[in-house]
């Protein structure tokens, strides 16, 4: 209790003293081992991901990298952020010090990020055509952003829409549960790792990353063959309305599939 | 939809070139975004029961164009992070246009725009997110700071051309978010979350809705040179 008492009155100190080199040593103390705590779990969880390392500051370092993340220069108010900090919970309310550190702890997850992106970005380029990996999957950054063409005048614009229309749905009606579940996990946002993904797909996650790109593959492929004659910007074009009807049609799908109603609550829709 | 044909068959369209630094931009948006993730397993600040409004914003300043200010923790979408706002422009005498400032060092899509501001929390302003919030509601946030009337200037010119195609120079466009073509793009679940995020504190369009006025709009204003190519905006 004694502890929990000392927390509070030393998050107190701090707002009170408006910068924690201001405060008692012992405020100091317990401030900074609380934030480098949180910071150096949070890095090394962010690391593990990008399978990287590095070197990470020293207890006072990430304090001031704390203290002056959510800062707005220039301004006599500037540090309104610690008003958002103790408003999380009432003066009197019995977990002050859970709220307050919860309310750190959530401003020090983007310190982590802004830290690990500025200091221990990895070096070297990406090339266009290499898979991107995580929520982007086997796509590269030329298939997110490609030198595709526009349609010129709106006949034209609803003619792409008429054709991927239909060949959204030849598409979508060849499509196995698996693949469907693997389209429409990508569409929510999932991944295709997630537990609730291979468990609504009954299969793992290496064979949803197959499904999910071989229906990409099949899909290029098809309006390729379909097309022989068309330049590649105009396919590309096609194949992408394609694709988004595809989607669409999955997601609809998708509202009647008992399996599927828990990744579609797990993305927040209706 | 079977045959073939040795002639074009696709209706005619111009080719869309897209500039290597908005790839390099999309890059750098997608491994903050891998970041933002990895993170989010992290434990959640599992208490909140955030203190009554009057306790917490009592005796701020009216809300005006330009300020920025900081939601409360018991406003929805508010709680999860501090959001900073723009208050853009007034919107009939009861409302406010008001757009939030991005977590990301990179704009991700053409609606975001970088502000020049150096401050992690402001550097990117998410004009595509703006909503129409009413004056009780803006008074309620916390008065942090504003932005100069040359920053606000762009800002709401940028807001034009985003909201309306209102011509804006190359040189503020190139400091846009790059393009969203493919559906599987990570950006679209961004989307989804940003846009829950705050809607929830949108205020309802007037029954009535007039334009938007924009004080110093004349010509040879900072507004209007916005949409001039030669201007030099920004920091």
């Amino acid at each position: 209790m004694d502890d929990r008492l000392n927390a509070v009155a030393a998050w107190d100190e701090w707002r009170r003293m408006c910068a924690l080199g201001r405060c008692r040593a012992e405020t100091q103390r317990r401030l900074q081992a609380f934030a480098a705590a949180r910071f150096h779990r949070m890095a090394r969880a962010c690391l593990a991901a990008r399978a990287g390392s590095g070197a990470l500051p020293l207890p006072r370092d990430v304090w001031h990298l704390f203290e002056t993340h959510l800062v707005v220069r220039g301004s006599r108010r500037g540090k309104r952020y610690k008003e958002w900090l103790f408003a999380r919970v009432a003066p009197d309310a019995p977990r002050r010090r859970e709220a307050i550190e919860g309310g750190a702890s959530l401003i020090m997850r983007d310190v982590v990020r802004e830290y690990v992106r500025k200091e221990l970005a990895p070096a070297g380029a990406v090339s266009l055509d290499e898979p991107l990996g995580g929520a982007a999957g086997d796509l590269t950054l030329r298939d997110m952003l490609p030198d595709a063409a526009d349609p010129v005048g709106e006949a034209a614009r609803r003619e792409y829409e008429t054709l991927s229309r239909a060949h959204a749905e030849d598409l979508f009606g060849a499509m196995p549960t698996r693949t469907r579940v693997a389209v429409l996990a990508r569409s929510l946002g999932l991944s295709l790792e997630h537990a609730e993904v291979q468990k609504a797909a009954g299969c793992r996650k290496s064979m949803l990353h197959d499904r999910f790109s071989r229906f990409l593959a099949q899909a290029a492929r098809r309006l390729r063959e379909r097309y022989p004659a068309d330049d590649r910007q105009s396919l590309l074009s096609l194949t992408l309305m394609t694709v988004e009807q595809v989607k669409e049609l999955v997601l609809r799908w998708a509202e009647s599939e008992r399996v599927c109603l828990r990744l579609l609550a797990m993305s927040g829709r209706p | 939809m079977e045959g073939r044909n040795a002639m074009p068959e696709l209706p005619d369209a111009a080719v869309r070139s897209v500039p290597a630094a908005q790839r390099r931009r999309l890059r750098r948006w997608l491994a903050e975004w891998e970041l933002d993730r990895a993170l989010r397993g992290e434990p959640e600040a599992e208490t909140c029961s955030p203190a009554a409004p009057p306790l917490a914003t009592a005796g701020e300043a009216a809300p005006a164009p330009g300020q920025i200010r900081l939601l409360p923790p018991y406003m929805p979408g508010a709680a999860p992070r501090p959001a900073y706002v723009l208050v853009l422009a007034a919107d009939g005498p009861d409302a406010y246009l008001v757009a939030p400032f991005g977590r990301f060092a990179e704009p991700a899509l053409p609606g975001e725009m970088l502000t020049g501001r150096g401050e992690p929390c402001l550097r990117v302003l998410c004009l595509w997110n703006a909503i129409r919030m009413s004056r009780a509601t803006a008074g309620r946030a916390w008065l942090a700071g504003s932005l100069s009337a040359r920053q606000q200037s762009v800002a709401v010119a940028a807001y034009a051309h985003v909201a309306r195609g209102a011509p804006l120079s190359a040189r503020l466009v190139a400091r846009m978010g790059p393009p969203l073509c493919h559906p599987f793009d990570p950006r679209h679940a961004y989307l989804r979350q940003e846009r829950a995020r705050f809607a929830a504190l949108r205020e309802p369009a007037r029954a009535v809705s007039g334009p938007l006025t924009y004080p110093d709009a004349g010509a040879g204003s900072e507004l209007r040179k916005a949409a001039e190519d030669r201007a030099e905006y920004g920091e």
